[in-house]
């Protein structure tokens, strides 16, 4: 189905000059975003896309995939160093790379998420170039109950994420659920929880949230602190960057592997978004490694986990996208309108008639991922050194961040409202133990969950019975339940296995 | 406090009348819609040509939620002097029916209109392959035809629901969170029927997957012959999201004229029409302000109508 003379003359168009100048003029852009808490993906796109019109099509869309890739990777950076997701794709990051860089091992989480990201954007990648229409025949395959069940299995990972404690990783998550379902609802258009506000009507945005969750709420824990900077001075003198040998690349291979597969497959299903791919890839690898009480303490193979999944979204997201017209996700979607202003229909014509542009971006994609690895791997140790600033310096320029960032997605001030409101409550749950990720898991996947429990009674005829069946017959959503039973299971048994043999 | 300021801002700049008329900085204009969707489009496009003959940038402000209500109730918050402009379209008035919001029509001085779609209804070929034979099956099946819409109490919501009066079926309409996962959803055959604009499944059409059931416009379009009008099949429908830019009420006249004058420009530009046959939008469907304003009566009056018979039978 795919010329090879079309591909090689994609990545000698990509590789032009002025391309090549887009294309790292891009990812640097898009890092930069991605690094800023607040400043998402989507945002990024959507604001330079005016300045696509006058290019040649190719060329805009190069620039946009550079921006793409760029700030879903660089979420991980400030999401390392910071506790502070970037973009809320970054989200699981945190879970293992903050606790690195209070081990002083900040720079080398750095290095692991580019490595990861590199390999996850690079297997979305060929499964865009390789796959797309057959994968995209998938996406199709989710209706609501897949949907449903979807959520269902997103939500079951709070159990892998609370080793704390059970009770409290459950009353996260609902908070996060119940949170969720403020705004007026999918199927009747009713504002609940909305206390008469029309900035509501549209929900609590997951940015604002994210923003306040983590940035805010880490910048009322740090100031609570008595260290001067943010990690303590033996830290920041073992704040070395390990140098970096070819084993490195390949030594995670099987997480990689595992992670962008499945990183692309969220990609693909549309309701999902890909924020949820860093979760589900942490959870996977927590549960099946050897060691799985290394988690939470600082261990690589989790920042490989979610930062491959969550690259890999990237390129799924494009699959439907490109070949049915519907975006995986919101950044997707800006892409997409971004082909359409240039009267690129999505579907076949875009490889046949179009190749001419198409071939070119999808180089340009995979071009992206090499150019942020460079700049990467360059600047790991550069960027580390942000948590040597003194501590005041640093928590004040987060705080603009916070509130310019909440702001800035939806230019809606009642979002900086919902951050400042979310980081106070995040501060006070988090001193007495609660767990964010429960709390964000269940804002990003309520919404999708009651959408696709809503959506499947509707179209079974508002039958329960014929309902519940629709979730066990349909052979994709009865593997999702499947899969989340033994994701609650598993964990579970595991801790028995360990108490008996304690 | 933001009126206030306003108010000094409007002050300063009427007593320095003589050397600044307006608009001396750039103007916003809030798209209530996500980025990338057909609304955010249609404004993009436009507005680029338009600010030429503005002489100042127009900048596009995405602010999606509740089905269009937050980016239009800041609309019509904003201060009345002409730098903030809102997008238009029918749900702006449909969610003052059906929504608890807290603006009205009146809240909004009509500036122009940027195009008018017509909607059309889509279905698998290899189920339904022209109107009458899905009359025929919902007919004999009540409620087992599904159609796909963007979501609850939104246009192309009670489109279905009149278009289903009009032929006297019931189809079932299923919301969906956006115009995008009720696609996804028809694709899917998920479900049975969805309302789009041609553009938006043009290629499945061409590849033999998709029919084009019925048009609802008064004509057919030129680019599709073969679609047929709902009107000349004996059903007198005629929907389809039109989209045009509206001001606060109370922005002062000439400002009013000033921005329309730079649209109708634009309208006019070789550019504007290019850019928008290539995106796939008409061309030809805009309107100035003085009909814009009458269109926007009349529609106020229409939808008012169409919610009543839309919400008539249901429980």
């Amino acid at each position: 189905m795919i010329s090879t003379s079309a591909v090689l003359s994609g990545f000698m168009t990509a590789l032009s000059p002025y391309n090549l100048l887009l294309l790292f003029g891009g990812t640097v852009l898009g890092i930069i975003f991605g690094a800023l808490p607040g400043v998402s993906s989507t945002m990024g796109c959507a604001v330079l896309i005016p300045l696509t019109y006058g290019m040649d099509p190719a060329s805009g869309l190069i620039l946009l995939s550079g921006i793409y890739c760029g700030s879903t990777y660089g979420g991980s950076i400030s999401a390392c160093l910071l506790n502070t997701p970037g973009t809320p794709a970054s989200a699981a990051t945190t879970l293992e790379g903050f606790p690195m860089t209070r081990q002083g091992r900040g720079g080398e989480a750095l290095q692991e998420a580019c490595i990861a990201s590199l390999w996850g954007g690079i297997i979305g990648a060929l499964a865009l170039f390789f796959l797309a229409p057959t994968i995209a025949q998938l996406s199709l395959k989710f209706g609501s109950q897949e949907n449903a069940m979807l959520a269902v299995f997103g939500l079951t990972i709070i159990v892998s994420l609370s080793d704390g404690s059970l009770l409290k990783g459950f009353v996260s998550g609902i908070l996060g659920v119940l949170l969720s379902m403020v705004g007026l609802d999918v199927a009747t258009a009713y504002p609940r929880y909305t206390f008469k506000l029309t900035a509501l009507y549209g929900g609590i945005a997951i940015i604002p949230a994210i923003v306040g969750l983590y940035s805010l709420t880490q910048l009322l824990t740090s100031s609570g602190e008595k260290e001067s900077v943010l990690l303590d001075e033996k830290s920041i003198d073992e704040l070395k960057v390990p140098k970096l040998g070819i084993g490195d690349f390949f030594r995670r291979w099987v997480i990689y592997l595992k992670c962008s597969v499945l990183g692309t497959f969220i990609g693909i299903v549309p309701g999902a978004g890909g924020n949820i791919a860093g979760y589900m890839a942490y959870n996977h690898v927590k549960n099946s490694s050897k060691t799985p009480e290394q988690f939470g303490k600082g261990c690589r193979d989790g920042v490989a986990a979610t930062e491959s999944a969550n690259n890999a979204v990237c390129g799924g997201s494009l699959i439907p996208m490109l070949t049915l017209g519907i975006p995986g996700n919101s950044v997707a979607a800006v892409l997409m309108g971004g082909l359409m202003i240039q009267g690129l229909n999505p579907g076949h014509s875009l490889f046949t008639n179009y190749a001419h542009v198409t071939y070119p971006f999808l180089a340009g994609f995979v071009l992206a991922q090499i150019a942020f690895t460079v700049v990467g791997l360059l600047g790991a140790k550069h960027f580390a050194k942000v948590v040597k600033a003194p501590k005041g310096f640093l928590l004040a320029g987060i705080g603009v961040l916070c509130v310019v960032g909440s702001y800035a997605a939806s230019n809606n001030i009642a979002d900086v409202y919902v951050m400042l409101t979310f980081g106070i409550i995040g501060y006070f749950l988090k001193c007495a133990g609660f767990d964010m990720s429960a709390i964000v898991l269940g804002l990003m996947l309520g919404s999708l969950a009651e959408a696709g429990f809503v959506q499947s009674y509707n179209l079974c005829k508002r039958d329960v019975a014929a309902t519940l069946m629709s979730f066990i017959t349909r052979p994709i959503s009865l593997t999702l339940l499947v899969i989340s039973v033994l994701s609650v299971i598993s964990p579970l048994l595991r801790a028995r296995k360990k108490n008996k043999q304690a | 406090m933001k009126k206030l300021f306003a108010a000094l801002a409007l002050f300063a700049a009427l007593s320095t009348a003589a050397c600044a008329a307006y608009p001396t900085k750039p103007v916003r204009l809030i798209v209530p819609f996500a980025a990338g969707g057909a609304a955010d489009m249609t404004a993009r496009l436009s507005s680029k040509v338009a600010e030429k003959y503005l002489g100042q940038p127009i900048v596009i402000e995405n602010r999606a939620g509740g089905g269009g209500v937050t980016g239009t109730q800041a609309g019509a918050s904003a201060a009345a002097d002409g730098y903030t402009l809102t997008l238009f379209v029918p749900g702006g008035i449909l969610n003052t029916y059906l929504k608890k919001v807290n603006y009205t029509v009146d809240s909004f001085a009509p500036v122009v209109q940027i195009v008018q779609e017509f909607d059309v209804i889509a279905a698998h070929k290899d189920r339904f392959a022209d109107l009458a034979a899905l009359k025929a099956y919902a007919a004999a099946n009540p409620g087992a035809v599904k159609i796909g819409v963007s979501g609850a109490l939104i246009y192309d919501h009670l489109e279905a629901l009149i278009v289903a009066k009009a032929m006297g079926v019931e189809l079932k309409p299923v919301p969906f969170n956006g115009s995008a996962p009720a696609i996804a959803a028809f694709l899917g055959k998920h479900v049975d029927l969805c309302s789009v604009s041609f553009a938006e499944l043009d290629q499945q059409a061409r590849a033999g997957d998709v029919a084009f059931l019925c048009v609802l416009a008064e004509e057919r379009f030129p680019d599709h012959p073969d679609v047929p009008t709902a009107k000349e099949l004996g059903y007198n429908v005629v929907m389809g999201p039109w989209r045009g830019i509206v001001a606060p009420k109370g922005t002062p006249e000439e400002v009013l004229d000033t921005i329309a004058d730079a649209y109708v420009k634009a309208f006019n530009d070789p550019e504007f029409k290019a850019n928008f046959e290539k995106a796939g939008l008409p061309t030809d469907s805009w309107l100035p302000r003085a009909e814009y304003t009458r269109v926007i009566k009349e529609q106020a009056e229409a939808l008012k109508e169409v919610v009543k018979e839309a919400t008539a039978d249901k429980k």
